[in-house]
């Protein structure tokens, strides 16, 4: 994939817009669903539940975002899966460690609890793949604005897109890849003790 | 709050029984003094060579609460240049990095090359001819620059001695933090930077970063857990287990620089750490049986964590890193971490490793957001009226400690806030206007003679 | 009015009080290339002058592109 314009690379190939017909809006409907139950468990604080969604080989990552010239963002953009830091390269492991942490009641960045509220909106399947290896995969973008307030005064939003891979299992959708692009360069908050 | 004068730098810094003014953490005319007195004297990190590895390669960086170019110009030699245009000001470069031959300002046009030189002026021959002087318009550099084993630091300060004897005798602790996991000097390349900004002061994150070891139990949430790299084998805590069996030393040296490293028992052992991955277990194995060949018995000395006055930080083990804790308000700091690893460690141990300093350091890293959020609200609940009249209690192991040391400094073998009276001893003597022979320690007769004072 | 980011080497330009010059590097940053003087529209540069550089808004327009 070559990209000489000033367009963010999407994390994955995007393919052609599917048909809209009655099984794309069941299927849009059933996402959208699922992603605003995974925020009402993200925003009650149920954590574990939360970490239930997760396939067990979820890539959770979160670029960080940088200043280049004009032409250089595809390339230079964003930090890349598997090069240097970003703010987040999780995987199931690590998200547990952090959903104990917060269930130890002394992780002190989030003790006492933090309040948050997951916006989640343009939802869009953008690809749907029925043979995926480990089941049908579904590709769907979506904006979020996560509000955080700690303690009295503490305040942050953060605004940006997703990017998911969806899985379905019997139990349901399992979120297989999660790119969040924050649209954010240098950090607007202390920390990030929050899931998106 | 106009309750503090310059003259009484000494009230608010009292070593001697262990007291700290509030107002150092809040107040906004000790701030801008210590952007003057400190920011602009003070040698300080800039960013590391391999952030510029090509000729014409930027990245832009920070000294104090300014911008600046971090720069390779196309003869290949480093320069740190103000980031601001000598016409009006605007800003030259808002990339973080890259590669170019001209920084060519947004607001008129002047354009100045990689080293600085203002080379275009749009209709210089109708409107500038014969006036403006090109040499003297250029970017404004640094006074001194220093590439220490990759780090490349600069001071504003003509004056200012060079880079090694500011450093003194907190040289070989830095140096473990530079140099290769396996003895051999230098090595390490930076590849990965996190950017980011917190309400607290700066002097926070400095100070803990000195070696406040006695803030342990805030991080006990992740020492429930365990993040380490022998986490997944069962093993809690969030570290490897290296300095398991070492004396541990907490060092003041002059200038201000702090130090907690540790020094390994005469007849050391590699200490099982990787347990979770055994390339890297191999790898560590490897490293440490190579530097005790290199360095003998200098291959003791463990680094830990330290701060090179006022605000450069480092973590000498893993997982390891540099840091920049630049001013921005009484009240907020903007920090800048490198994430440092061996250029030429293997792909897996550099994997292994970034991981793992992802998952610790920094807003996102599960130690590090519990630091943040004791930085936020010791600052915020310092701001009161009637909170700036409590000085912060530094009397931890006070006189405990021995000057007479094979490592230089002042050595305390227990835990200790030594380390931070010295770091606000360094910080009191720029803000006096003190000479360099005193804050360097060469003038011990004239510090002396202050304190008699 | 040209984008600067368009010019090649071997553009050739007329510049303002009726002077040509010919393009020998583009640096990218949208206002300034670097340009040896022509004689004339059409006169090949002088190879041993030492480039210079040149503003935008000294160009009054793109003559041949190099082809
Ligand atoms: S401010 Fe830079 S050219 Fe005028
Ligand atoms: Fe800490």
């Amino acid at each position: 994939m070559t990209i000489t314009s000033a367009e963010a690379p999407a994390p994955v190939e995007t393919p052609a817009p599917l048909a809209r017909n009655a099984d794309y809006y069941r299927l849009k409907a059933d996402v959208e669903d699922f992603l605003y139950m995974e925020a009402d468990l993200l925003d009650e604080r149920r954590f574990k539940d939360w970490l239930n969604l997760l396939a067990e080989d979820i890539v959770y990552f979160m670029p960080i975002r940088r200043n280049v010239k004009f032409g250089q963002h595809a390339e230079r953009e964003n930090t890349k899966l598997g090069v240097g830091i970003s703010w987040f390269d999780e995987d199931k492991w690590t998200l547990t460690k952090r959903v104990e942490q917060i269930l130890t009641g002394v992780h002190y960045a989030e003790e006492p609890l933090s309040r948050v509220c997951h916006m989640v909106s343009n939802v869009q399947v953008v690809g749907v793949r029925p043979d995926a290896p480990t089941g049908e995969e579904v590709e769907v973008r979506s904006r979020f604005l996560v509000y955080q307030n700690r303690v009295e005064y503490e305040t942050y939003f953060f605004v940006g897109k997703r990017y998911d891979t969806l899985r379905r299992t019997a139990n349901g959708f399992k979120v297989a890849r999660r790119e969040i692009i924050l649209d954010q360069n240098i950090l607007l908050a202390k920390n990030l003790t929050i899931f998106f | 709050m106009s309750g503090y004068r310059f003259d009484s730098i000494d009230k608010l810094v009292n070593t001697q029984d262990g007291f700290i003014s509030r107002e150092l953490f809040v107040d906004s005319d000790i701030y801008k003094a210590e952007l003057e007195k400190i920011f602009t004297r003070a040698w300080l990190m800039v960013g590391h060579e391999s952030l510029v590895p090509n000729p014409g390669d930027f990245y832009t960086s920070r000294m104090g609460e300014e911008s600046v170019i971090l720069c390779r110009d196309k003869a290949g030699i480093i320069h740190v240049f103000l980031n601001s245009c000598r016409h009006r000001g605007m800003k030259v470069c808002r990339y973080e990095s890259g590669n170019t031959s001209l920084f060519t300002c947004p607001y008129h046009s002047w354009t100045y090359t990689t080293d600085g030189r203002l080379q275009g002026v749009p209709l210089y021959k109708s409107l500038y001819d014969g006036v403006l002087d090109r040499e003297a318009n250029s970017l404004v550099s640094v006074a001194k620059l220093a590439n220490y084993k990759g780090t490349i630091w600069a001071t504003w300060d003509p004056e200012a001695p060079d880079f090694l004897t500011y450093l003194g005798d907190a040289k070989i602790h830095l140096d473990q933090a530079l140099d290769c996991r396996d003895g051999r000097e230098g090595g390490s390349e930076v590849i990965g930077v996190h950017k980011w900004i917190f309400p607290a002061n700066w002097k926070f994150a400095s100070e803990n970063f000195l070696g406040d070891t006695y803030h342990n139990p805030s991080h006990r949430s992740v020492d429930l857990i365990g993040i380490g790299p022998s986490a997944a084998s069962g093993k809690k805590g969030r570290r490897d287990d290296e300095l398991a069996v070492a004396q541990h030393v907490w060092v003041s040296f002059p200038v201000g620089h702090g130090v907690h490293s540790a020094i390994q028992p005469e007849q050391n052992q590699y200490v099982e750490s990787f347990l979770d991955n055994p390339v890297l277990e191999e790898y560590f194995r490897h490293c440490y049986e190579e530097r005790k060949r290199r360095l003998g018995d200098g291959a003791r000395l463990l680094p830990f964590v330290g701060t090179i006055f006022p605000n450069t930080s480092y973590h000498g083990r893993q997982p390891r890193g540099l840091c920049a804790w630049h001013p921005h308000s009484p009240t907020s700091t903007e920090a800048w971490r490198f994430f440092l690893v061996d250029k030429d460690a293997p792909q897996e141990v550099k994997d292994y490793l970034r991981h793992y300093y992802m998952r610790y350091s920094g807003p996102a890293g599960m130690t590090e957001q519990d630091d943040l959020e004791n930085w936020l609200y010791a600052t915020s609940a310092s701001m009161g009226t009637v909170a700036r009249r409590y000085p912060f209690n530094y009397q931890q192991s006070l006189g405990a400690y021995t000057s007479d040391h094979p490592l230089g400094g002042d050595v305390s073998l227990q835990v200790t806030e030594q380390i931070a009276r010295g770091y606000y001893n360094g910080w009191a003597a720029f803000m006096r206007n003190a000479s360099w022979d005193e804050i360097t320690g060469g003038d011990r007769k004239g510090a002396a003679r202050h304190a008699a004072e | 009015m040209i984008n600067m980011l368009d010019l090649k080497p071997g553009d050739r330009l007329q510049l303002r009080e009726g002077e040509f010059a010919q393009v020998v590097a583009n640096m990218e940053d949208g206002m300034w290339v670097e340009v040896r003087t022509l004689e004339t529209a059409t006169a090949e540069p002088d190879p041993s002058e030492e480039p210079q550089l040149c503003h935008a808004q000294d160009i009054v327009r793109l003559l041949t592109p190099a082809g």
